[in-house]
């Protein structure tokens, strides 16, 4: 999902799902449906609470919550829509996908089994009994001892689960194969069912010279054990299914993702040209350290204008007549304010101001201003290899919305949530 | 704030190197002294209870209605002190709302005020954070104890009365009906603690 995350970070958020707490006791609700799939409560629940914000999004705000709530619900519209996509598009037919499926379906059998085996060790009475001795009222160094007891047991019967299985399913291993003219089918191991060929832990596409050996004997043997383990785990009916499901709903929409990406951002070129097109990204804009005094009428602004430009000062006059009370208490100093930012009157008038000019009156809603610049920061443009990363992003969110309103159409969506349309904010 | 954070952190990365096994946040500045394991009591006999416990609160005993008495606003907006809860078995529970071994062991006290209630237990939340986000959590995890508001610039004297020198989070103390403190508990209170020090105490359903 982090893919995803960082896809669509500034896209609308939807001020809605005012709802459940994050652990909802009632029956899930489904709060979209795409195509024939539902999305309920419980799975934005799940979505939101193994986020990166779980923890603050628990103390915010009820509008706060309603809010990330709802761009996660998003989130996971759009994943579920490039998912089907990826689906009408045969990507989870393909051999590689199949390949990696199949790869993670033994990775995780292999770890149900171990963590099965792990569970089985038991620390004899008399060592538990002396271990406690040992670290008395002192619970932790009891804990040190008992993980440390259970990592070395473990260690042996994990070998002596190997040399059993090995032995059970007749697993032969020829490293005296491994040597020069090794072919990607040439039979590295074989047994019951079993069979691993130098192709299979080593890609010679990308290493067509041979490797040191020893490294290819610890591919070998590292490959050995999980074809084995999860041999042994799918004999005992051990269920992945759910895990490798969910694998695979993270798998595709991240596939067509890069698809997609790839699409739209070909070479680097289109970042380049990107860049140039718009300018305005990359500009640090100017700061100006301002001087002000403001007044309740423009006679009295004129007045104070002629007596500042007869000698006397800005700051002082504004310590001593300024209406805003942070002007008064600071005599005029209004600290470093950015270009574009604060009262577009001032900000207009400070743009043609040279260094320690005197603006005439400015009319604002607070009344009568008076302005100088007393030193600024120039404005600068960050180059395109400190922007690449963000034009990146911006362009792709760009591609993005319509490519997902695309899809939405393609597969239909049907929002279960929307009630009160007046409470969507841009929180762009 | 940021002070009090950068604080924070400080004593954190201190703790775990002093402790070595570290399961929750540092609140304040740490005074030194006692280490986690001389405060996490192994069981519940007397002469260890008697021997650890003192030695941890400043106010040399080892019962609850023998200690000064503090009086905080809860989040009902009632002012409520420890001994309205006398003759229940106390969790006194100081918690922060950014943390996340607090919010993790409050949805398992939600669980455990609504199953041991009428068997005599009292979750008691110290709130060490703003009312604001206190009241969110509050909410958001469908508390069913009292929580109390702590004042986030004042509550280190609170946490050291109660033998909490680190100024750890969570931090748990476990009271008898009689007031005798029975068990300390340093970062989040795991169900086999549950288990072994307070449901003993509890009548049986």
């Amino acid at each position: 999902m982090s893919l995803l995350n960082r896809i669509f970070r500034g896209l609308i958020v939807v001020g809605l799902l005012f709802s459940a707490t994050l652990y909802a006791k009632s029956a899930p609700e489904v709060l979209v449906t795409i195509g024939t799939a539902n999305i309920t409560s419980d799975q934005l629940d799940n979505a939101v609470a193994s986020s990166p914000f779980a923890t603050q999004f628990v103390a915010m705000d009820e509008r706060d919550q309603a809010s990330l709530r709802g761009d996660m619900l998003r989130r996971l519209v759009a994943a579920q829509l490039l998912k089907l996509e990826a689906e009408s598009q045969g990507f989870d037919k393909t051999a590689s996908f199949k390949r990696e499926m199949d790869t993670y379906r033994m990775g995780l059998l292999y770890r149900h089994y171990m963590d099965k085996l792990r569970e089985k060790m038991v620390i004899p009475d008399d060592v538990l009994a002396s271990m406690k001795h040992q670290f008395m009222r002192d619970p932790d160094g009891v804990a040190s001892a008992k993980s440390a007891y259970k990592v070395d047991r473990y260690r042996m019967v994990r070998l002596a689960t190997i040399q059993k299985l090995q032995k059970k399913y007749g697993v032969k291993l020829y490293q005296d194969r491994i040597t020069i003219g090794l072919m990607a089918d040439t039979v590295l191991m074989d047994g019951n069912g079993l069979k691993i060929t130098y192709g299979d832990i080593v890609d010679i596409s990308k290493r067509p010279n041979l490797p040191n050996p020893e490294w290819i004997k610890a591919q070998l043997y590292k490959r050995a054990e999980i074809l084995l383990i999860a041999k042994a785990a799918d004999e005992e009916k051990i269920d992945v299914s759910s895990q490798l499901n969910d694998y695979k709903n993270e798998r595709l929409p991240a596939l067509m993702l890069e698809m997609k990406e790839h699409d739209w951002i070909k070479d680097e070129r289109v970042l380049k040209r990107y860049y140039i097109d718009h300018p305005e990204m990359s500009r640090i804009p100017e700061k100006r350290h301002i001087g002000q005094l403001v007044v309740k009428t423009k006679a009295e602004a004129t007045a104070l204008r002629n007596r500042i430009l007869r000698g006397e000062s800005l700051f002082s006059l504004a310590a001593a007549y300024s209406i805003d009370d942070f002007g008064r208490k600071n005599s005029g100093d209004i600290g470093w304010v950015e270009e574009g930012r604060g009262m577009p009157a001032l900000d207009q008038a400070a743009s043609k101001l040279a260094d320690r000019q005197l603006s005439p009156v400015i009319e604002t809603k607070e009344g009568y201003n008076l302005i100088t610049i007393l030193e600024r920061k120039a404005g600068k443009k960050k180059n395109y290899m400190a922007m690449r990363d963000r034009v990146r992003q911006v362009l792709i969110n760009e591609k993005m919305r319509p490519y997902l309103g695309e899809l939405e159409r393609k597969f239909g969506v049907s929002w279960n949530v929307i009630q009160k349309p007046a409470n969507l904010k841009n929180n762009k | 704030m940021s002070n009090l954070k950068l604080i924070t952190l400080i004593v954190a990365a201190v703790a775990v190197m002093a402790t070595s096994v570290y399961a929750g946040y540092s609140m304040s500045e740490s005074k030194g002294g006692a280490g986690a394991a001389s405060l996490t009591l192994p069981n519940g006999s007397k002469s260890a209870v008697n021997s650890a416990s003192t030695m941890a609160l400043p106010s040399k005993t080892n019962n609850a209605w023998e200690m000064e008495k503090f009086t905080l606003v809860g989040l009902d907006g009632k002012m409520h002190s420890l001994d309205e809860w006398k003759g229940k078995v106390i969790l006194l529970n100081f918690w922060a709302t950014w943390c996340a071994p607090c919010q993790a062991e409050i949805r398992d006290f939600v669980k455990y005020q609504e199953q041991y209630r009428e068997q005599g237990l009292q979750v008691l939340g110290l709130g060490l954070d703003e009312e604001r986000k206190l009241r969110n959590v509050y909410r958001t995890l469908e508390m069913n104890y009292p929580v109390l508001i702590t004042d986030p610039e004042d509550n280190r004297d609170l946490m050291l009365k109660w033998g909490n020198s680190t100024g750890i989070v969570p931090y748990t103390v476990v009271i008898n009906r009689d007031g005798r403190m029975k068990y300390i508990h340093r970062g989040q209170l795991d169900h086999q603690s549950f288990e072994e020090y307070v449901l003993p105490l509890l009548s049986k359903g």
